[in-house]
């Protein structure tokens, strides 16, 4: 294929990276968001466990979430140098972006403003989902300018 | 940055799939360095130049 027009599957390509890593991937995330909300509900059902056990088992999801940081990692070296660019902008959008909405809802709370929903600005949840939206906004854009 | 990449490729016949095989890389990043969009990294510009058996500059020119 010689022309410069690409099919939605080259845009869905990994590239260098292999389908089989990135599935590698999403499994460990799958595997930590099931332990953290399975340990959750354990933990909340159980009050008689002692605190030791408590923080034990509050702290298992840890394992398979260092397994997915390794295998991200290990993704992110597999990557040819314009995969590594558009990730590093993507990255680099998301955080941006996130410090901003966070900064634009601290000043919006200061003086009374703020959405009810947060008073205190962005929880961690809200951190991740909002910098997920601007990664994959950030890699869309960096992907259709190297296209 | 210019560059002779899409030239010296069809010399070849090689596709761009072809030449990202050899090089190691992605299509699109072959087909990004020849719409010189992106500016190709020294250790992958020397891997090209080795290719094509030319000096760098000869693929290479920076733009005025």
């Amino acid at each position: 294929m010689d022309n410069q027009t690409y099919s939605a599957s080259d845009m869905c390509a990994p590239g260098k990276v292999s389908l089989r890593q990135m599935v590698k991937s999403l499994v460990w995330l799958a595997a930590t968001c099931a332990l953290y909300m399975v340990m959750f509900w354990l933990v909340k059902r159980h009050p008689e466990w002692s605190p030791g056990w408590r923080v034990l088992a509050t702290l298992t999801p840890l394992l398979p979430g260092v397994f997915y940081l390794l295998s991200l990692l290990r993704s992110f070296r597999a990557m040819d140098e314009l995969e590594r660019r558009i990730q590093l902008e993507a990255w680099v959008f998301a955080l941006a972006g996130t410090v901003v909405v966070n900064a634009v809802l601290n000043v919006l709370n200061a003086n009374g403003m703020g959405p009810a929903a947060y008073p205190h600005g962005l929880q961690i949840g809200g951190v991740y989902m909002t910098m997920y939206l601007f990664w994959s906004l950030g890699f869309a854009i960096s992907r259709l300018r190297y296209r | 940055m210019k560059n002779k990449l899409r030239e010296l490729r069809a010399a070849r016949a090689w596709s761009q799939g072809d030449l990202g095989d050899k090089l190691d890389v992605s299509r699109q990043t072959i087909n990004a360095i020849e719409t010189e969009k992106y500016d190709p990294s020294l250790p992958l510009a020397f891997k090209i130049a080795r290719l094509f058996k030319k000096p760098i500059e000869d693929i290479f020119t920076p733009c005025e």
